[in-house]
């Protein structure tokens, strides 16, 4: 979990943010420390989505299980999202049919875009970073 | 809304460049620092990012002739034709860097 | 206007401490603010105090110290990242049991409320990445 300030943020203006998670979780710490971010955002009132581009997308993958290499499950924080509000997910359908996923049995619900949504949804945020 | 996209890997990320492509849209402007100068070189990638964002791209200078990179490929507002009648980048310096992404609403860094 | 400035890559393994350098010091010679520069991922070890590159080499650490000294910028360190990649202060070190630490003086540690804050207080936000 973030670590987050408790009195920080005075006159409280959400930002729309876009958080793009382009490695899947376990050969760094990108994925780990882009959704540190989103939860500390969702917790400050702004207003986050996340896009998991590319290999990022495999994250959404059912059955993983990162105990076997020992690490932390990610998938546990991807549950939380809904909690923190965080509920603008998406992934892009080239990476859909790429990866050969199955947006209903993806770990979380979520939006397979095409490239017309894609570049809208770039275009409709304040903020974008990427992970 | 326009978007400054910096970007700055070389054209041999050919994904990244993907990536990038599919998030432009008319309006925006495209900035090649670091390693992303030598996508100059690359005049179909080019000529792909500036068809999507109707804006010809722009490379950071200093980046540019770091990497000892051709000078008849940059240019400035003044001489954008080459001894060889082709069009030149636009080189540019920190200060219009800052420039630009205070020209668009935000800024976005492909890495 | 205000910026503020994520730095996401590692010094010397990327090129992402020097770029986001040369851009700070293009924005003030602008005449305009950084609201705040954030240490994030590997950019972190950039508040290493025990980094010392060769004499004849440029010095990263030192040109960043020296720019937010002169220019007084609030320049902050992911705590969580930093604890991550072994980055503690004298008073993390005493919270871990640690008998040793290695934050740069000038370094503040903090938590992503900083970069969170700094991001709806700027008028433009930009990363530097690996």
């Amino acid at each position: 979990m973030p670590i987050v300030q408790l009195v920080l943020v005075d006159d409280v203006t959400s930002k729309r943010i876009l958080i793009c998670i382009t490695s899947d979780g376990l050969a760094n710490s990108a994925a780990q420390e882009a959704f540190d971010l989103a939860l500390a955002g969702a917790s400050f009132e702004q207003d986050i989505s996340i896009l998991f581009d590319g290999a990022g997308s495999r994250l959404l993958l059912p059955g993983q299980n990162a105990k076997f290499l020992g690490r932390k499950e990610l998938q546990k924080a991807l549950k939380a999202f809904p909690l923190y509000g965080i509920s603008k997910l998406y992934i892009t359908q080239k990476d859909e049919r790429r990866f050969d996923l199955d947006i209903n049995s993806l770990s979380q619900e979520c939006s397979a875009l095409n490239d017309e949504e894609l570049s809208a949804l770039y275009a409709g945020h304040d903020i974008v970073m990427r992970f | 809304m326009s978007t400054l996209h910096t970007i700055n890997k070389s054209q041999e990320h050919i994904r990244l460049y993907d990536s990038l492509t599919r998030a432009i849209t008319s309006g925006d402007t495209v900035l090649l620092i670091e390693d992303a100068c030598y996508s100059l070189l690359d005049r179909e990638l080019i000529a792909e990012l500036e068809e999507t964002s109707g804006k010809p791209v722009l490379t950071l200078c200093d980046d540019h002739k770091a990497r000892g990179l051709s000078e008849d490929l940059l240019g400035d507002t003044e001489n954008l034709t080459n001894t060889r009648g082709e069009t030149r980048t636009r080189g540019i310096s920190y200060q219009e860097f800052v420039q630009q992404a205070l020209l668009h609403n935000k800024t976005i860094s492909w890495f | 206007m205000k910026f503020a400035v994520l730095i996401q890559g590692a010094p010397y393994s990327t090129q992402a401490a020097y770029s986001a350098l040369n851009f700070c010091k293009a924005v003030l010679s602008e005449g305009h603010e950084i609201y705040r520069v954030f240490l994030y991922q590997d950019a972190v070890h950039l508040s290493t105090s025990l980094a010392t590159p060769p004499q004849d080499e440029f010095n990263i650490y030192a040109a960043w110290t020296d720019l937010a000294r002169e220019h007084n910028i609030d320049m902050v360190t992911c705590i969580a990242a930093a604890a991550r990649r072994g980055l503690i202060d004298e008073r993390e070190a005493k919270r871990h049991n640690k008998t040793h630490f290695n934050l740069a003086a000038d370094a503040e540690l903090s938590g992503l409320g900083q970069w969170i804050d700094a991001m709806i207080h700027a008028d433009r936000s930009i990363s530097f990445g690996g």
